[in-house]
């Protein structure tokens, strides 16, 4: 008995110690990545691969944007735009053409060429994609296959044209390069290489791509290929490239011949506006009120399906991919951030609503107070009167914007942007200072306050509210305004004045406004500012009118009290420094990375730096 | 693992062998007994325990169940066949004690248990059979009771065997030390029983004990010494000072070493020791004990407060982690650990980790857990109650001091008057403390956090056993309280650890051990990063609380860390659930001596859910234009003129997360022990193991709850709703063996190999690697030559080694190219979601592990009577084929997404010493042993782009030297500006940069690296210990140097937050221009806080703490003799109870950064018992 127990546990034993058939456990592939292999050979995989590149593609809502570093702005934060605009922009530090959290949206030199190289690797592999299917599916697929393969052709395009409109001349790879390739022989391209090598990649995308309406929202189309090449080919005819002095050919033309650069860029616009699938918005003009709403309203909309928007950026809250717009640039006394300050600068652009410019009927005296001195527009406020395009697009003192929290609803029961400070004087007595709101003084995160007293509307919307809630607004890349803007400049260059005038004043009666007086050349530049505003092309246009210096000049803001003296109530507008800026002729171009040429020193840096 | 000698499995004894009848205590009754004693101790000190109690008592239960009273038998009525051919002694004994009910006993030393017998008979009275052995072993058999004592026979052999009735006899003597001292105190128990006497201050003691009975002399320090009464009235005893640290074992990766034997750099903390500190986490409890480890806790939160541990720093660019191994198995976690259940931890350093291959560069931490040993149930039970306060908090700026600085700040900004934040009416009415409604005082962290939290532990473990089977078990629970005064943080550790040896027979053993743990941690939805945060930044002037006790207002986010902290934000409820399990055999092959084979089976389960439930709060703003304009003047109630807010959140939503993970360790071993001649001492093994890692997790999200009472998804709206999961593999496949040898205990070698394969990396390429290693040692003081000259060195052994090790703590896959999922697109006009897909690092076919190749040099030494102990160990490692990216080499413009290449090489070299001394006098000792350890790593390798300028290049520098320009003071005027390059725009009260370079400018080109990181070179720490008669007290300092470190982690100082106090005292002003501190300043703005950080924002790290101390009380021998406790101790004990010096002058220079939790001291008061 216990002989055979023992023969038991024994043989139990040598059971539980043998290692058994061990399976080889290191024979395994990865659960949650597909390999190489499986995605060149599924269209729906390669698919999605590309909208890994539209993803990262430098073009919508950031905490930063390019308007930062112009005279539309004045940047509330300290880092990245304030390098530049300071004039401490420096290939050591090249803020804010860097990637990062705030700047995420800044066209740069590796974003790009990171992009450049997931598009070459598509590239490469969609051609033969088709023939992994069965004979009877391999048509359908190569047609959805060329679809994408313009997609990504214009992709390619697009960073190409931020770089080029960036850095000017650059190295131009147009397959996928190999761990093993010879770097260091690769140059920049001339700036004309580079310009011709992005317009014949427009060309050649608008060639396999589909137009908006046969297109999923939201995808590359006929008409964004084209767009693009528009707005190219206006920016490489302009001054800063095609005047005929630039320092070498990297940043400009050698011996440029501006007429047939100017004619090529009108053509480029007319391809647009000739796909006749494109026109201008409805705002609801003549009626004022209906315009400043509707122009607002334009930049609220939810996706890209109006027929002026040719091309740009969903966003949907609903499944966690929204912006945080309202949060970075909102009012402080709405919790909000104010990131974009619009500086005063641009609101005493904005014309008043008969056309006739601010400064006409009001003056700044040498204590920086606004006096009326309009016999026409008799207000003391210089808010009144202004073009419809002003109202929707900046948030000023006292306009309405959002409903306060509960807290501060009985002291402003409308939601207004509040930027008075409000003293009262009884017999020669000051009994009472209360700050705006929304000022740098307020009662709610005052550190957030604009400096320059306003904070933008448009891009933003009033129906968010708080720091919790995202926006979903589009950001529109390319819309019919532009192409129209683009012809008329093109044709103004062309001497073809009449032709520019219509296109000038289709875009202003479009708002309300009446046609343009006095000069042509000054009344295109307007209409890009105005309606334009925000929209990311200011910095290309003040540089390729070469009128940098002239416009980035110390940003200003605007500082109003209200005194209550006696129950005589009266109000001061006073315009007030909100930040000293430095320019410098280098920075018409952003210069290369200093870690690039040290590891490329072969690449000629940006002159100036 | 070492046979076990026979001498000792003989000389312990069987619960289940107690006769009944015999006079001493049966092992149950003590246990009775205490229940009535110990019972109305024990609840005094907590409520908890009745649970413990239950258990113990069905405990109880078990050991009565197999406890009969079996019928006493003389010796020449058992029947007893054998057959032994030349076996030795102790095997008899061994064969009569299985068969019977009787044990033999004898006086250790007197007898050979290896001399051989044979013994051939059939149903023979053991009476006859004990007459045959005596005649071939000359040995006389006294039967008394159940116990057979063993004697020598000496004169008359008739009386070889015989048989005695019990006679009570009194024994009295002296217990003395070597030098002759008397021993007081000195315990003396009747071997097999509980009976027992302790010396008086002569060192005399007496006791009446059965005839025959084998006394049991002890005395801490001194080895144990038995003897037979035999009928004695004197017995006196010397007693020997313990050599057992030399005996002592110590675990080494897949077996055990003798400490003297160990060639490699290991250190060994005992469960001691582990205890000593009141803290939840294992980690905390190594700082300062373990030389050679950086053991840095970076926060106190109760559950995230462990301790992060690099082994003789940080060796690579990739990831330093040490490899954790909980009772064999590599990569379980250490801090759910708890520390009573721990016997030692053993940290491996050198080529003795190289057992551990790929995984053991980074060095290794050996947990072993308690088992059971054969002895009656013992239990014991440890509670202490702890008092938490922080150590050190940041002193922040009062109103009117913060009103001052930010007129300041905007006076240097050209704000005038009229737009000032403060006016200087402001100030003095701050100042005053009479408006508490328009101008409060508020001290954020006097309003936020309590004086003290709490902290508690209980443990119940009961351990024991036979010869056959070994036991232990445990019960802990550890409770750690937030700070805050209202406070939704907590703690609570759950643990349960069982160990179960079993020998089935001769050849077979098999065990199983568990260790189980369920953490609870509850905090606020806001994360104590952010509730710190706005502890500092919460502006001095807003109130925290208003006078009607309604909270105040926030900055932003709706954080008031008065509320913040609290569940009036919801609550984030993280559970986390282990089993590790382990089931192990081992068998001694028949017919080889010191052939065996082990196996062993482990799996792991981690299970995690956590339900994030966060809902809006309401915080108060005072309307103070009403409140004004109403006629008050900020003394009066406002509590009309409070407006609520909601904040954070518009409405409840929930997330809730659930991860698992399993993985699965098989190991399959055979070892070979051998002794040749009695000088050649073999051992040797070879083993496979593989293991097997699948985790995979998920995550659901609703919002639009119409109430907060249900935290359940279902309870949520469908809108916005979300999901997501992950999955994750990984596995491993080893054959690796070990072949030690040692002659004479001298001359020490050992080699080791393993050869690792890793589903990391490819198959074609890296996926397989060969780690050797190779240690000699050579024990000086083992030499006649040795002991003849230079004897007062009591012990010295030389070692060296060599090892390659591997690190494969890296991305799995590398070496495929592979496409996740990454952020997607809105596309169609219902705007539809699509994923992409990308590229997860560009493929490299040839990826494979870090290699490291360590050497070591060492000598341990003991002095003057073995008091003093100096022990040495100097290393140097070049880690190679770390993963680096050829970043240099690789323009940006190819937009290639670089993989990682094993190229990159990191030095590192450094030493630690070990200096001790200990002693004992009389009923006193003490000991103080100290370590200091060094480790310096450079960069040798790692594809550094070009550098502007030659000091910037970091490689050779430490990793992580920062780039920094270097202050040189403060600008006092206007003329001291102008005359030094400065930054375009600074003005008088900005820090003065260095223009390194000498060009007259300040630029990029002038910031130099500065070789000290975050992680100290050199760490120490001093322990110390004193015992006088029942008193202990020891304590351990601890501190760091060579170190700095980043302050202003958050920096939003100035109109975004307040000023801290050591900004505000001595700064730079109109008035002082003298000063060494700059100007007050607006949040990233002045470039010395933006754009041109200078070292002015580092401080050094430096610091020594005292950081753990305890007083203890044994309650005298004789009083917990009256209660039949076999130990009962009392203690207070401290932890990071103050710094002796640090530099850091905000926070306390250990803690991770201004915004972190802050670390705690621990006042704490515990007994431990065991009966």
């Amino acid at each position: 008995m216990k002989r055979y127990k023992i023969d038991l546990k024994i043989i139990l034993v040598l059971l539980f110690l043998s290692p058994g058939c061990v399976e080889d456990i290191l024979d395994k592939t990865p659960l949650d990545k597909y390999s190489d292999a499986k995605l060149w050979t599924d269209i729906n995989l390669a698919d999605a691969y590309l909208v890994r590149s539209y993803d990262i593609l430098a073009s919508g809502y950031s905490p930063a944007i390019l308007m930062s570093v112009t005279d539309e702005i004045r940047f509330e934060f300290t880092w990245g735009p304030q390098n530049y605009v300071k004039g401490t922009i420096t290939p050591d530090n090249p803020q804010p053409w860097v990637s990062g959290w705030a700047t995420d949206e800044f066209p740069n030199w590796t974003k790009n060429f990171q992009n450049i190289q997931i598009i070459n690797i598509f590239l490469k592999n969609i051609d033969q994609l088709p023939d992994a299917y069965p004979e009877n599916e391999r048509e359908s697929i190569r047609k959805r296959a060329n679809i994408l393969k313009g997609e990504a052709l214009f992709l390619r395009a697009f960073c190409y044209a931020q770089l080029a409109m960036t850095y000017g001349g650059v190295p131009l790879i147009n397959e996928a390069l190999d761990r093993e390739d010879d770097y260091l022989s690769i140059n920049r391209a001339t700036f004309q290489e580079t310009i011709d090598f992005i317009t014949n990649g427009c060309d050649e995308a608008a060639s396999f791509l589909l137009d908006k309406n046969e297109m999923l929202l939201g995808r590359a189309t006929k008409g964004a290929a084209l767009a693009l090449k528009s707005r190219v080919l206006l920016f490489s005819a302009s001054d800063l490239t095609a005047d005929g002095n630039s320092p070498n050919d990297l940043v400009g033309y050698d011996n440029p011949d501006r007429m047939a650069l100017w004619a090529q860029a009108k053509s480029a616009a007319k391809e647009v506006m000739d796909l006749g699938i494109y026109g201008l918005s409805d705002f609801g003009a003549p009626d004022k009120a209906a315009v400043a709403q509707n122009y607002y309203d334009f930049f609220r909309q939810k996706d890209l399906s109006n027929n002026e928007i040719i091309w740009g950026k969903m966003y949907s809250k609903a499944i966690g991919a929204g912006n945080q717009m309202n949060l970075w640039n909102g009012s402080n006394g709405n919790n909000n951030w104010a990131g974009h300050n619009p500086t005063q600068n641009i609101v005493d652009t904005y014309q008043m609503e008969d056309g006739s410019n601010f400064s006409d009927h009001y003056v700044v005296d040498p204590n920086g107070i606004y006096n009326n001195t309009s016999a026409k527009y008799q207000q003391e406020n210089i808010y009144k009167n202004r073009e419809p395009r002003f109202y929707g697009s900046i948030l000023y003192d006292s306009a309405i914007w959002q409903s306060r929290f509960p807290n501060l609803s009985n002291r402003d029961p409308l939601g207004i942007y509040d930027r008075r400070t409000r003293i009262s004087i009884k017999n020669g007595v000051e009994v009472s200072k209360i700050y705006g709101i929304d000022t740098r003084q307020g009662p709610i995160e005052a550190w957030n306050g604009s400096f320059t007293g306003y904070i933008m509307k448009k891009l933003l919307d009033d129906e968010i509210t708080g720091k919790d809630e995202r926006n979903d607004n589009v950001w529109i890349e390319f819309r019919f305004a532009e192409i129209i803007l683009n012809y008329a400049e093109a044709c103004l260059e062309l001497g073809e004045t009449g032709e520019a005038a219509t296109y000038i004043n289709a875009i202003r009666n479009r708002s309300g406004m009446p046609d343009f007086t006095g000069d042509i050349a000054d009344a295109l530049r307007y209409e890009r500012q105005i309606e334009l505003v925000f929209e990311g092309q200011r910095w290309y246009d003040i540089r390729r009118w070469k009128i940098l210096e002239d416009k980035l000049t110390d940003a200003l803001g605007i500082d109003i009290t209200e005194i209550n003296e006696d129950g005589n109530i009266s109000t001061t507008w006073k315009r007030i420094l909100a930040e000293k800026r430095t320019v410098d002729p280098r920075m018409y171009w952003i210069p290369i990375p200093r870690n690039e040429i040290n590891k490329a020193p072969q690449l000629e840096q940006n002159p100036g730096y | 693992m070492a046979e076990q000698a026979p001498a000792r499995i003989n000389a312990s004894y069987k619960l289940e062998s107690d006769g009944g009848i015999s006079p001493s205590i049966s092992p149950l009754k003590p246990l009775k007994l205490m229940e009535n004693n110990l019972r109305r101790q024990l609840i005094m000190l907590s409520k908890r325990l009745i649970f413990a109690f239950l258990i113990q008592l069905f405990l109880c239960t078990v050991i009565l169940a197999n406890t009969g009273n079996a019928q006493l038998k003389n010796i020449e009525e058992v029947k007893i066949s054998m057959k032994l051919q030349e076996k030795s002694l102790a095997q008899f004994f061994k064969q009569v004690e299985s068969e019977t009910d009787f044990k033999f006993t004898y006086t250790d030393n007197l007898i050979d248990l290896k001399q051989p017998v044979t013994v051939e008979e059939d149903n023979t009275s053991l009476y006859d059979v004990l007459v045959a052995v005596s005649m071939q072993t000359n040995l006389r058999f006294v039967q008394v009771n159940e116990n057979i004592h063993v004697k020598l026979l000496t004169g008359n052999k008739r009386n070889a065997v015989e048989v005695v009735e019990l006679q009570e006899v009194t024994v009295s003597g002296k217990v003395i030390d070597e030098n002759g001292e008397p021993l007081p105190g000195a315990t003396i128990t009747v071997f097999g029983t509980t009976t027992g006497t302790i010396t008086d201050i002569e060192g005399n003691y007496s006791i009446t004990v059965p005839d025959g009975s084998v006394l049991i002399f002890s005395f801490i320090g001194y080895e144990q010494m038995r003897v037979s009464v035999d009928n004695q009235s004197k017995i006196d005893v010397t007693l020997q000072p313990d050599m057992s640290s030399l005996e002592e074992v110590v675990v080494m990766g897949y077996g055990t070493e003798k400490q003297v034997n160990v060639i490699g750099s290991v250190t060994t903390v005992s469960s001691k020791e582990l205890t000593l500190s009141p803290v939840s986490s294992i980690s905390n409890a190594l700082a300062g004990r373990l030389p050679g480890a950086i053991v840095q806790q970076n926060s106190g939160e109760p559950g995230n407060d462990a301790a992060s541990i690099l082994i003789r720093g940080s060796s690579t660019l990739g990831n330093s982690s040490p490899l954790i191994v909980v009772n064999g198995i590599p990569g379980r976690d250490l801090n759910s650990i708890n520390p009573n259940d721990v016997e030692s931890i053993t940290v491996l350093k050198d080529a003795s980790a190289a057992i551990y291959g790929a995984r053991a560069a980074n060095g290794v931490i050996l947990v072993t857990t308690k088992s059971g040993v054969e002895s009656p149930a013992t239990f014991s039970y440890d509670f202490y109650e702890g008092f938490s306060t922080p150590t050190m908090l940041p002193e922040m700026a009062d109103a009117p001091t913060y009103a001052q600085m930010l007129r300041e700040m905007q006076s240097y900004r050209g704000i005038d008057e009229s737009n000032m934040a403060y006016s200087l009416e402001d100030i003095e009415k701050y100042q005053s403390g009479e408006y508490p409604w328009t101008h409060p005082n508020t001290d954020w962290y006097d309003a936020a956090l309590a004086d003290y939290s709490t902290d508690r532990r209980h443990n119940l473990s009961v351990s024991g056993g036979t010869e056959t089977v070994k036991y232990f078990g445990s019960f802990g629970k550890q409770f750690n309280d937030g700070i805050y005064k209202t406070s939704a943080t907590s703690f609570n550790r759950y643990n349960f650890s069982a160990n179960l040896d079993v020998k089935i027979n001769e050849f077979l053993s098999i065990g199983f051990n568990t260790l189980g743990s369920k953490e609870d941690r509850m905090y606020s939805t806001k994360s104590s990063a952010s509730i710190f945060s706005s502890l500092i930044r919460s502006y001095p002037t807003s109130a925290a609380i208003f006078p009607n006790g309604l909270p105040g207002p926030d900055i932003e986010y709706g954080d008031n860390p008065v509320v913040t902290p609290s569940f009036k934000t919801g609550f984030d409820d993280d559970k986390r659930y282990r089993s590790n399990n382990k089931f192990s055999a081992t068998f001694r092959v028949p017919g080889v001596e010191g052939l065996s084979l082990e196996s062993y089976y482990a799996y792991d389960i981690y299970f995690k859910e956590r339900k994030l439930f966060q809902k809006p709060w309401v915080l108060y703003q005072l309307d103070e234009g009403a409140y004004l304009a109403a006629g008050n003047t900020g003394k009066e109630d406002g509590s009309a003129f409070l407006v609520g807010t909601s904040k954070a959140y518009s409405e409840p939503r929930l997330t809730d997360f659930y991860d698992d993970s399993k993985t699965s360790t098989f190991n399959f071993k055979i070892n070979y022990d051998k002794t040749l001649n009695e000088s050649h001492n073999i051992s040797a093994f070879i083993a496979y193991e593989n293991s097997e890692y699948t985790g995979k997790g998920i995550q659901a999200y609703r919002r639009y709850f119409i109430s907060d009472q249900l935290p359940y998804l279902f309870a949520g709206g469908t809108d916005q709703r979300d999901n997501n999961g992950w999955v994750d593999i990984d596995a491993r496949e080893n054959y690796f063996g070990r072949f030690s040898y040692n002659f004479e205990e001298t001359y020490l070698f050992q080699f080791s190999f393993r050869r690792d394969g890793s589903l990391r990396f490819s198959e074609e390429s890296g996926r397989w690697g060969n780690f050797p290693g190779v240690l000699a040692g050579w024990r000086l003081s083992n030499e006649d030559f040795w002991q003849d000259n230079v004897g007062f060195i009591n012990f010295l052994k030389l070692k060296a080694s060599w090892g390659k090790m591997g690190n494969d703590l890296v991305a799995p896959f590398q070496y495929l190219s592979g496409y996740g999922f990454g952020n997607g697109g809105i596309f169609g006009a219902n705007r539809a979601y699509t994923p992409s897909l990308y590229q997860t690092g560009a493929p490299n076919p040839f990826i494979t592990w870090e290699v490291a190749n360590v050497y070591n040099v060492g000598f341990e030494s003991m002095f003057l009577d073995n008091k003093v102990t100096l022990n040495a160990d100097f290393f140097y490692q070049r880690r190679e084929d770390i993963l680096v990216k050829r970043n240099a080499s690789v323009p940006d413009f190819t937009g290639i997404a670089l993989p990682d290449e094993n190229f990159g090489i990191v030095d590192s070299k450094g030493f630690e010493i070990i200096l001790g001394y200990n002693d004992q006098k009389a009923d006193f000792s003490y000991g103080i042993n100290g370590n200091f350890s060094f480790a310096r790593n450079s960069v040798i390798e790692f594809d550094e782009p070009a550098r502007n300028v030659p000091w910037q290049v970091q490689t050779g520098h430490p990793q992580g030297a920062a780039l920094l320009y270097q202050s040189a003071g403060i600008f006092r005027d206007e003329e001291h500006v102008n005359s030094l390059p400065h930054v375009p725009g600074a003005r008088p009260g900005d820090i003065i940069i260095v223009d390194y370079d000498e060009d007259g400018k300040i630029t990029n080109d002038d910031r130099i690296l500065f070789d000290k990181t975050v992680n100290p070179e050199i760490t120490y720490g001093v322990s110390f210990n004193f015992t006088y008669k029942n008193f202990g007290l020891t304590g351990l300092v601890q501190g760091v140097g060579t170190a700095m470190r980043r302050i202003y982690n958050d920096d939003r100082q100035g109109s975004g937050g307040n000023y801290f106090q050591y900004d505000a005292v001595g700064r730079w002003t109109p008035d002082n221009i003298n000063a060494s501190k700059p100007r007050a300043f607006e949040r990233t703005e002045e470039y010395w806080r933006g754009s041109h950080i200078t070292d002015y924002s580092y401080q050094n790290r430096a610091y020594a703490r005292m950081k753990n101390l305890q007083l203890s009380y044994t309650i005298p021998r004789h009083l917990q003799d009256a209660v039949k406790l076999k130990n009962a101790q009392m203690y207070v004990s401290g932890q990071n109870l103050f710094l002796i010096h640090t530099k850091t002058k905000i926070m306390d220079p250990e803690l991770g950064s201004d915004t972190s939790y802050p670390l705690m001291k621990v006042y704490a008061m515990g007994v431990r018992i065991s009966f």
